[in-house]
């Protein structure tokens, strides 16, 4: 069961603080990454956290990992996903985004053939779903206007079953010179962006983790460094050291600029913009 | 009973396809894909595979779906049937080794 | 006795001697020699040193906090502390560099403090009515504000050495009615300011807004000083002195507190990584 005000929290306790709580229920959140951030780490705990802390049945729906992968690589953060699907907590689907998109055309039987997705939220009744890549499934579409379609579709199809989803973007450059999060600028038909970047910080790499979009809700604008442990992903504290993180040249705010943000911060009242 | 889990077993293994289709469909549960699909996964063709995935279905172990419009075939793997059928082997196997 | 506490003691102990003073020796008269002081030539503002030194930390501060939250709250303050620290600062050049009568030097430090003492104003009355806001040219404001803040110490100065400006001061008479109405307002002004700056404070118990208000307060009492006393070296114009320099050391307090949240934020992450 989600939280009594309807959040879905994802039982990473700092990362729920940002979200001043957790995910609106039946949002869809864009989790934007480059490749090896951790997109999938996140997805995978999003739904092992909602299974064991939050009574939540999830869906894991894979185009680019077979389920063997999975299941081995959640073992090495110590979740068992074969014993959750056995108690009907989650269900590992691996198909092909073709099938999704021929799914979405006449559903419901009768008009055609069914979702699907269906059967698998029938059996299990699922509160949350990661897909897991949306950037495989654009490439089974011919244009952006398609593809916006499509998964509009997709998201509206989440929506009315009920299910708070994690969409799982690999994009090759977050910030710096490139403007919409996505190449296809499909990142206004979400309700949420999370960001997930690697920075290199004096010679070595770093994560940095941003919620770019909250709809409905105030959230912590700050960057967070985040680890991927053996159990899961971490936050930590945020970058208050740095500037320029995401245009990917970060430089080291000084002592002194780090007292000069403190010293305004109290001056700074709560801000309409002009 | 014996006989028949002997004849289930013969069904199951009965070609290394039906052997590797097992192995996919036990290593990944919820594969959900056309035989075109499974075929690759696995290395074969659509007609190497065809006429295993068929006995599949006829055993339970499969099942198929249509999907949409375009009314595209889709296979997956019917757990429950799976598991009786695992508990059914582990039964005839258990028997043997008395 | 914790640090606060402990800090109200000098804005107490300056009140408290206005006071007496006040009751006892107002209107000032010319006292003998040996009772008065003045500072010798080249160090006659030296006191101004220190809060000159804090208001424009503090307007760099308010600058940097502008850039990355372009709050319109932050610039008003920047220019104001900007404007206060040229209040401290233009006088000493003038005296240094050219020669200035008594007159030239009043209005000057009158006319600048009116107008930082405004900008503090416009701060504080903002932030009792509405919410803040966010610039939508930034760097335009910034630019047009604190080059504007140094433009218009530039054209009192020059307005006072043009002989525009309406009397401060005549010789042989004190300060005019004009300069005492300047004065006035700037009192209010700072007092106004440093209230609502502590009405925030309780409202957060951020500290740096406690000692800021302490430092506009005692900038208040160091006008009143003036205001109320008549000759330089007497005990009033002293006490203004002391009461400016306490403020610098108020505004260098809420500048130290905000080192100490860096550092100790630092030491936390250190330990804890």
């Amino acid at each position: 069961m989600t939280t009594a005000d309807n959040r879905v929290k994802t039982g990473i306790p700092e990362f729920d603080e940002m979200l001043s709580g957790g995910f609106l229920e039946r949002d869809a959140v864009m989790v934007a990454g480059t490749a090896g951030s951790g997109k999938t780490t996140l997805g995978l705990q999003y739904l092992v956290n909602g299974a064991t802390k939050y009574g939540d049945a999830g869906i894991y729906l894979t185009f680019e990992q077979m389920p063997e992968q999975l299941y081995r690589d959640a073992k090495s953060f110590g979740w068992d996903l074969r014993a959750l699907e056995e108690q009907d907590h989650l269900r590992v689907v691996c198909t092909s985004p073709e099938l999704i998109l021929a799914s979405g055309e006449g559903e419901g039987e009768g008009e055609g053939g069914e979702n699907l997705l269906d059967s698998v939220i029938k059996e299990i009744h699922p509160r949350r779903i990661v897909i897991d890549s949306m950037s495989h499934f654009a490439m089974y579409v011919d244009n952006e206007k398609d593809l916006r379609r499509e998964t509009y579709r997709l998201i509206m199809y989440l929506k009315t079953k009920g299910l708070s989803s994690l969409l799982l973007f690999e994009a090759p450059q977050l910030m710096g010179a490139v403007g919409s999060v996505t190449e296809t600028g499909t990142s206004f038909l979400v309700d949420c962006i999370l960001i997930m970047k690697p920075v290199e910080i004096e010679s070595s790499m770093r994560k940095v983790l941003a919620i770019l979009k909250l709809r409905g809700s105030d959230h912590d604008k700050n960057l967070r460094e985040y680890k991927i442990t053996s159990s899961g992903i971490v936050l930590g504290s945020p970058f208050s050291d740095y500037e320029g993180l995401m245009s990917g040249s970060p430089r080291k705010l000084t002592r002194m600029a780090m007292a000069a943000e403190r010293f305004s911060q109290p001056f700074a009242g709560k801000r309409k913009k002009d | 009973m014996s006989s028949e889990n002997e004849f289930l077993l013969q069904r199951l293994i009965s070609s290394e396809i039906k052997t590797d289709l097992l192995t996919l469909f036990h290593r990944n549960p919820g594969l959900v894909d056309t035989i075109t699909g499974i075929a690759l996964r696995i290395g074969r063709s659509d007609a190497e595979v065809a006429g295993d995935v068929k006995d599949f279905l006829d055993l339970g172990l499969l099942t198929k779906k249509t999907l949409g419009k375009t009314k595209m075939e889709v296979i997956q793997l019917n757990r429950s049937r799976d598991r009786e059928i695992q508990a059914s082997i582990e039964r005839y196997v258990t028997g043997l080794k008395k | 006795m914790n640090p606060r506490q402990l800090g109200l003691l000098p804005i107490l102990f300056i009140s408290g001697a206005l006071v007496v003073l006040v009751s006892f020796f107002y209107p000032e008269t010319l006292l003998p020699k040996g009772l008065t002081y003045t500072l010798p030539a080249p160090f006659s503002y030296s006191y101004s040193y220190f809060p000159f030194l804090a208001a424009i930390v503090m307007s760099y501060f308010f600058a940097r906090g502008f850039v990355s939250s372009h709050s319109v709250s932050l610039a008003t303050l920047g220019v104001g502390s900007l404007v206060m620290g040229a209040g401290f600062l233009v006088p000493q050049i003038i005296v240094y560099l050219l020669p200035a009568s008594a007159n030239e030097l009043t209005g000057i430090s009158s006319l600048v403090f009116l107008f930082s003492g405004i900008l503090f104003t416009v701060f504080s009355t903002l932030r009792l009515v509405t919410s803040d806001r966010t610039a939508s040219r930034p760097i335009g404001l910034l630019v047009l504000g604190y080059a504007g803040g140094l433009v218009l110490v530039g054209l009192v100065t020059v307005s006072a050495a043009s002989n525009i400006l309406p009397p401060f001061f005549a010789p042989g008479k004190g300060p005019t009615l004009f300069r005492e109405e300047v004065l006035a307002v700037s009192i209010v002004l700072y007092t106004y300011s440093s209230l609502v700056i502590m009405r925030s404070y309780l409202g957060t118990r951020d500290d740096i807004l406690y000692w800021f208000s302490l430092g506009l307060a005692a900038t208040a009492l160091a006008f009143m000083g003036v205001l109320l006393g008549t000759f330089p070296g007497g005990p009033y114009s002293w006490l203004s002195r002391v009461s400016l320099v306490v403020g610098g050391f108020y505004f260098i307090a809420a500048l130290r507190i905000a080192y100490k949240a860096v550092d100790s934020s630092r030491n936390i992450r250190a330990t804890t990584a």
